[in-house]
């Protein structure tokens, strides 16, 4: 049972959570919140007091340094999204804040069991665990129609894409025998089966509608900008991070003999991703759909990661999605306060910021020079991480595409950070006040940024470490 | 395999088929329901030719029964508060059956070279087998699945309670 520690804690807390709610009175349901943030606080410091790692149930389940990584980035997601939806939550469906943070931590409690799954009913399973709380999170607003439309859009490639990637694993199912991962990869380089090529590739359509890889990627500026802020930058970060556990427990090891057979379709993805998440970007007027299509070239930026096949460029994609979970987490946190206190997502409301609330301004800044990847924030290493990786892969030219793409992302993020200080702000704006929570949501958030820029050796040495003792 | 199973199997295939193209191609929605009804028995049909009964009872239990009644349900519901009948008309169809039939041609050529079609002997699978699997070795997938319902339970009254007061 040591192994599944962390995941039975979460379901613990979801409990404590669920029977809290109905023993509250419906004015102190905000005492929830507290209790779910802390509470995946504590889940996380156990991680590094206790020592749990081995396998379970045959070795469906396991517990290595790549799943600890992933379960510490799902947990710190979930105490950052639990704590910035305390003020906002209160405002917007304050009798429904038990089912909020119930879903929540429902969804974290699957991507946590996803990420050491090595069994493909176990995989679907949980994966759809994470899934389902998502889709109803999403349409939490009911006061907004476009909460319903992005919801609605988001559940609809969601059950299509979990019925393409059912049907690859069922293929890969029908072609080796065996429903657990280290059997596939060890029966996989022997079968000469097309079966199995196709099982392979559908399962990656499927994974990349999940993840929102161009072209499966329209449905992540609907449902962002309709989704309720505070709850986006968790669906920005943890089911992104999700998806890529799974992809590289699938494709870099479960299917890794099959490498030459999918490898150009990879290939392909990163490169679309990459291109038309920068491109689409630049012309966008609203923070969300913005911070959308520049989270769908972040995605890019990890395939590449990816791609690499090696163990350093599973590292560096480790490094990546620390660094992007801070920087997101916060970003989203930023525009959660300004549309509160704006009541518009437009990016003219960040005009001026730096007069309306310097603070706020700066954490802004900071988290658009992270994700534009300028020296020394966090986003610069992370990039670099992965073009070094990739470059000693031998993936020069994609690496070479991914740089000039990165100009192009400093521009249309460099073009905010500029409006935050040097224009004016619109008339009549008042100065902004963020509550306690969020600040200290910020304050985390941009603590780490900055720290990870400076100092980042430790946090590449431990990422390595996790994926070295995966990848031979 | 005999004449007469091959018969039987490509029979049952053309039900699946024709239930498929009329729960796309219909215009009415209740129509659209009951030729889903037909593709979901007649793939039920499938799974006994491949001595899967009790997949084969699920099959017609849940899909048949359960599924097939909420939809009817929901299409009438729907109908009563827009005030007539749905319109179901499939937009850009043309695309759409390129792309079917480029799926199709995908698939069916990798079947063909898979050499799949050759009869096996397949071994029953029978309730008992599989409720021991799902206490045994898959236990722990088992155990996520009654979460994954509690969420789905806790969605559906959120989604569908009233709006806060």
């Amino acid at each position: 049972m040591q192994p599944l520690l962390i995941d039975l804690s979460i379901a613990a807390l979801a409990l404590l959570v669920f029977v809290a709610d109905l023993l509250m009175p419906s004015e102190e349901k905000r005492g929830l919140g507290h209790l779910a943030s802390a509470g995946l606080v504590l889940i996380l410091l156990l991680t590094f007091v206790l020592d749990m790692q081995g396998d379970a149930f045959g070795g469906a389940y396991v517990l290595d340094p790549l799943a600890l990584w992933f379960k510490r980035v799902f947990l710190l997601a979930g105490a950052l999204a639990a704590l910035i939806a305390l003020d906002p939550a209160e405002q917007a469906f304050a009798r429904r804040q038990g089912e909020y943070y119930l879903l929540l931590l429902l969804s974290l409690l699957g991507m946590s069991i996803l990420s050491s799954a090595r069994e493909l009913l176990l995989i679907v399973v949980s994966f759809e665990l994470m899934s389902l709380p998502l889709y109803v999170l999403t349409a939490f607003t009911k006061s907004s129609k476009l909460s319903g439309e992005g919801a609605l859009k988001f559940y609809l490639v969601g059950a299509t894409s979990l019925a393409i990637t059912l049907f690859g694993l069922s293929l890969v199912f029908g072609a080796t025998g065996t429903t657990m991962l280290p059997e596939i990869a060890a029966n996989a380089g022997a079968i000469r089966s097309p079966l199995l090529v196709l099982g392979v590739l559908t399962t990656l359509a499927g994974l990349a509608f999940k993840i929102g890889a161009v072209p499966f990627h329209m449905w992540v500026p609907d449902t962002y900008e309709g989704a309720a802020t505070p709850f986006v930058g968790f669906l920005a970060v943890a089911p992104k991070a999700a998806g890529f556990a799974l992809l590289v427990r699938l494709y870099l090891v479960a299917f890794a003999p099959l490498s030459v057979r999918f490898q150009p379709a990879l290939l392909a993805l990163c490169v679309l991703t990459l291109v038309v998440g920068n491109v689409l970007a630049l012309t966008q007027t609203n923070i969300k759909r913005l911070l959308a299509y520049s989270g769908i070239a972040q995605i890019g930026y990890m395939m590449v990661g990816l791609l690499a096949q090696t163990g350093e460029g599973v590292g560096m994609l480790l490094f990546y999605l620390a660094a992007y979970l801070f920087t997101n987490v916060g970003a989203f946190a930023v525009v959660c306060a300004v549309g509160a206190a704006s009541g518009s997502d437009d990016i003219r409301a960040y005009r001026g910021l730096s007069r309306r609330n310097p603070a706020l301004a700066l954490a802004m800044l900071v988290f658009l020079l992270s994700l534009g990847g300028i020296p020394f924030v966090a986003g610069f290493w992370a990039k670099m991480g992965i073009f070094i990786a990739a470059w000693h892969a031998g993936l020069h030219w994609l690496v070479l595409l991914g740089a000039g793409l990165a100009v192009v992302g400093v521009y249309y993020y460099l073009r905010i950070a500029r409006s935050l200080y040097l224009d004016d702000p619109e008339e009549g704006a008042q100065p902004i006040t963020i509550g306690a929570p969020l600040r200290l949501a910020l304050i985390v958030c941009g603590t780490a940024v900055v720290l990870i820029g400076i100092w980042p050796r430790p946090w590449f040495d431990t990422a390595l470490d996790a994926a070295k003792s995966f990848l031979h | 395999m005999s004449a007469l199973e091959i018969l039987g199997l490509s029979l049952l295939a053309l039900f699946v088929l024709a239930g498929a193209l009329g729960t796309v191609l219909s215009k009415n929605l209740v129509h659209s329901v009951l030729w889903l009804a037909l593709a979901l028995v007649a793939t039920a049909g499938i799974y006994v030719r491949l001595t899967a009964g009790f997949l084969a009872g699920a099959q017609v239990l849940l899909y048949a029964g359960g599924v097939i009644t909420l939809a009817i349900f929901a299409v009438m519901l729907s109908a009563r508060i827009e005030g007539g009948p749905i319109p179901n008309e499939s937009a850009k169809r043309g695309r759409g059956a390129l792309v079917a039939l480029a799926v199709a041609g995908l698939f069916g050529g990798v079947l063909l070279q898979a050499d799949v079609l050759a009869p096996r002997d397949l071994p029953v699978v029978d309730a008992a087998d599989i409720g021991r699997s799902f206490l045994g070795e898959y236990v722990l997938p088992f155990e996520v699945l009654s979460v994954l319902l509690v969420a789905a339970m806790i969605g559906a009254i959120v989604i569908a309670r009233r709006e806060d007061p």
